[in-house]
């Protein structure tokens, strides 16, 4: 492979003379060992040779780092740190070659273990070379281990796996005496690993060809049944579906803001898959399981690596989104999505299946998840409402029946131009993509009566609202009369669903059940706790958000005392 | 679509046609401009309308607020009738592209053109008299339309705590597409005028839902203080959190009755700091309040000019009174 390319990419050029030489060095003498390694017969059917370490120096360079920050002299990176982390990409996978036999599951404390042995020698390259004090290269043995967790190591507990590892909170010192800001370092190549899934990483022909033969080997061991063949089937498993899905995504790419970063669908691949026959329903699922693990990731090590104001300023994106132009992968992967966002979490999923399980054993239970209609969307209101803040703790009334242990404003949200832009275009695109006829827009008490109003006026169709029991009394009584157009149906909008109690009330008041063509809501908070409950939604309901479940409970199992029940929300 | 109809003339608001048409175009996404262009869609509908026209009235298409519009478009407009003409060319562009374009045309002065002079002294007349009237008077259509028919009760004003004989409902006003985009229209006309507003304000559910629209349209900030009258006024934490030093708001109301919450929302404004430009809004009860207000008062029609006299007094018993010696 022609090194040379690695030098035009920013993160390496950045790096000061001395490094930037000793680099050179360091990755033409162990381009051999990294570059078209494939383990036959072993667990490794995604490439990681030079190939990948190039794309994660571009990864991290075009899309993770925020250029005008990273290399500023003043308060960008130190020239170790910058360093030190070209290191670790280089090195972070040496482990997963023919040179060490290795499984997938511990490849990253196998690969520290290669750099310290390494280091060790001192007639290395690496220790001749790289001029890497011994608390340096600890460092680099840190954020090599942490950048994936070792898995099936009983000696390797959870909170000290990957970038849990206390080791990485050390405070250790470079060459100069400044801080090795470790945790960062090992979130930024975690991450760029993370995002490495495109399908150029496939390589090239005889690798593919190299891949078949893997396959078939993998076939005949499956027919083996040889007990201590196993292990390794699981992880051939493993290895084998995560490099069928490098399929999946053709680049990364970033949104118009430079603040989202995007997997770009292979729109052909799946065409071609859809064309023999395969559903785009399950493309879209395999699509939205990718998506979902490597969101998983992706917000974990922006919450555990980058939450620190100081590091923050050296990256640029803060969400994760997908981008495709078939429509019908888009509504699919959208719906796949609604249903996981009520419950990122594995637990949280098992959690939705039993709750699939009571609504149908019961008839009387109709409780349908409402339908999220924009996805990317869904991700800005969720960091509108985390960056600013608007979810409240405390005591909250949400209607005669429940009381709630949060709050969002969403007020506030409406009364912020971009984001409440956003949400009545997302409306309106998708009341116009519905093609709905004869019908008029109905707000449900103040917010609800804000956006329908913006979504109404701009449809050109008639716009009114109702208020629902709990605000009565706040409102003039000439206004809480409710017009109908005659034969016109009606859509409702409103700011925000938990248990539908509010909603079913004021349509049933309001004489609307007849009337309803859809509900449109802001928010839908899923009350978890009241699963297998009477919660009845009868309608069709759309929503724009559903990441934020609701903690609600039954008044009468309200610590307040029923008449004393006064929530931060009551006037 | 809406012409605006006196005995003698009918009047095709072009600014407001172009405006509603581009909306029903779009279908989403649309703002408020002071001047428009007549795009194809919205000539073909006027194009139709002289061509169609019967001349038992006159017909003035508006030119008001338009700057221009596509290259000889207008070329292909056959009609001699001597009955319909247009007015308020104020655009010299447009003036010049309009004489191009139909030549036949003959001009009473720089701002109205017509298809014979004929007519001319009476189109005249008629452009100073009834043409500059009738855009207010489909104002007060629409109030007398939206207007509440009186009860044997008189109205409870929740934010003033006084009572009327009759309640103008703008939420009526809202069901009526055409009807919301003429004063939503002519409140973003006036809205626009003010330069350098940081948000619009308001403190009552149908004077939010205009202001959310109008904020949409002109693409400024919107802060609804809810709870300032008389009856919420203990729950102001939050309304007194949205004002921001030094920055400068337009209250817009519905219907300003006593003014009783613009004082409020007045004094809110003044306690942080921060500066009232103006009120605009519909309608109100009468002027004579304006003399407590140091911001100018805009709206677009007035109480007494309505077919039913608007009366307010302190409690119910004064209304009938007031109601019974009228």
């Amino acid at each position: 492979m022609d090194t040379s390319l690695f030098l035009e990419i920013e993160c390496i050029k950045k790096m000061a003379p001395g490094e930037l030489e000793a680099f050179k060095t360091i990755l033409n003498h162990y381009e051999s060992k990294l570059s078209d390694r494939i383990v036959i017969d072993g667990s490794a059917f995604t490439p990681h040779d030079l190939n990948h370490c190039l794309s994660i120096y571009k990864i991290i360079s075009n899309y993770i780092f925020n250029n005008l920050t990273v290399y500023n002299a003043e308060i960008g990176l130190t020239r170790r740190e910058l360093f030190i982390l070209n290191l670790a990409v280089l090195f972070h996978d040496i482990s997963m070659s023919d040179v060490v036999d290795v499984e997938r599951g511990n490849h990253s404390l196998k690969s520290a273990e290669y750099v310290k042995e390494e280091y060790d020698d001192t007639k290395s390259v690496l220790r001749s070379k790289s001029t890497l004090t011994n608390s340096e290269c600890k460092a680099l043995c840190e954020i090599i281990r942490a950048h994936s967790d070792v898995k099936g190591d009983p000696e390797i507990p959870v909170n000290e796996n990957g970038l849990n590892n206390s080791k990485l909170r050390i405070k250790r010192k470079d060459t100069v005496g400044k801080n090795i800001r470790m945790l960062f370092l090992a979130g930024v190549l975690r991450l760029a690993d993370e995002l490495d899934v495109s399908n150029e990483r496939l390589g090239h022909e005889y690798i593919e060809n190299q891949l078949e033969q893997i396959e078939k080997k993998y076939e005949e061991m499956l027919e083996r049944k040889d007990s201590e063949r196993n292990t390794k089937i699981v992880s051939l498993n493993e290895s084998k579906k995560h490099w069928s899905r490098l399929h999946l995504f053709e680049s990364i790419d970033l949104d118009s803001s430079n603040s989202e970063i995007l997997l770009v669908v292979d729109d052909d691949y799946i065409e071609q898959r859809i064309s023999e026959g395969e559903t785009a329903r399950s493309l879209a699922n395999t699509i939205s399981e990718v998506y979902s693990k490597i969101k998983k990731e992706f917000d974990d090590i922006s919450q555990k690596a980058f939450s620190n104001k100081d590091d923050k300023i050296y990256i640029s994106i803060v969400r994760l989104g997908i981008k495709t132009e078939i429509k019908e992968i888009e509504k699919e992967f959208n719906n796949a999505q609604s249903r996981l966002s009520l419950n990122y979490d594995e637990k949280n999923i098992e959690q939705q299946e039993k709750v699939e399980i009571c609504r149908h054993s019961n008839d009387k239970d109709k409780l349908e998840v409402p339908t999220l209609i924009d996805l990317t969307l869904e991700k800005k209101i969720s960091d509108e409402i985390n960056n600013r803040r608007l979810l409240q703790f405390g005591h909250f009334r949400l209607n005669e029946q429940y009381c709630a242990r949060d709050w969002i404003n969403v007020r506030e949200l409406v009364e912020t131009r971009t984001i409440s832009n956003e949400i009545v275009s997302t409306i309106i695109k998708h009341i116009n993509t519905r093609d709905v006829k004869n019908v008029m827009i109905l707000g449900l008490d103040m917010v609800g009566a804000l956006l329908a109003s913006r979504v109404g006026f701009q449809l050109q169709l008639p716009v009114s609202y109702f208020v629902s029991k709990e605000n009565t009394e706040y409102n003039a009584k000439q206004d809480l009369d409710l017009q109908l157009l005659k034969d016109k149906k009606v859509i409702i909008v409103t700011e925000s669903i938990a248990t539908f109690n509010t909603m079913n009330e004021a349509i049933k008041r309001y004489d609307l059940t007849d009337k309803v063509d859809s509900i449109y809501t802001v928010l839908y908070r899923y009350p978890a706790a009241l699963q297998g409950k009477d919660l009845i939604n009868e309608y069709k309901v759309f929503s724009l958000n559903n990441s934020f479940p609701i903690e609600v409970v039954e008044k009468s199992n309200c610590i307040y005392k029923e008449k004393l029940c006064y929530g931060k929300n009551s006037r | 679509m809406k012409t605006l109809d006196s005995e003698r003339i009918q009047i095709v608001p072009l600014d407001f046609y172009s405006f509603y048409l581009e909306a029903n175009a779009k279908k989403g996404n649309i703002n408020y401009s002071r001047t428009w262009s007549v795009n194809e869609t919205t000539y073909a509908y006027i194009k139709s309308l002289i061509e169609a026209y019967d001349d038992s009235k006159y017909l003035g298409i508006d030119m008001n607020n338009i700057n221009t519009y596509p290259m000889h478009i207008f070329s292909d407009i056959k009609t001699t009738s001597e009955k319909v003409f247009f007015y308020n060319i104020k655009e010299l562009t447009l003036r010049f592209r309009m004489q191009e374009d139909l030549p036949q045309m003959k001009w009473i002065g720089d701002e109205i053109a017509c298809f014979s002079n004929k007519n001319e002294k009476e189109i005249e007349e008629i452009v100073s008299n009834d043409c500059n009237r009738i855009r207010h008077y489909e104002y007060v259509r629409i109030a007398n339309d939206i207007m509440l028919e009186k009860s044997d009760k008189p109205y409870k004003l929740v934010s003033s705590g006084m009572y009327s004989n009759c309640y103008l409902s703008l939420k009526k006003l809202f069901t009526e597409v055409e009807d919301f985009y003429y004063v939503i229209f002519s409140l973003s006309q006036m809205v626009s005028k003010y330069q350098n507003i940081d948000a619009l304000v308001t403190s009552s559910k149908n004077g939010a839902v205009l202001a959310t629209v109008l904020a949409d349209l002109l693409n400024i900030k919107e802060v609804h203080l809810l709870g300032v009258g008389p009856k919420f006024s203990m729950g102001l934490g939050d309304s007194v959190e949205c004002i921001k030093e030094g920055k400068r708001y337009l209250y817009i109301f519905d219907f300003l009755c006593t003014g009783t919450e613009l004082k409020i929302v007045s004094a809110l404004v003044n306690s942080k700091k921060a500066e009232l430009k103006g009120a605009v809004g519909v309608a109100r009860y009468s002027k004579e309040f304006d003399e407590v207000f140091q911001t100018k008062i805009n709206d677009i029609i007035e109480a007494d000019e309505l077919n039913t006299p608007y009366i307010i007094a302190a409690s119910k018993k004064d209304i009938i009174k007031l109601e019974r010696d009228r």
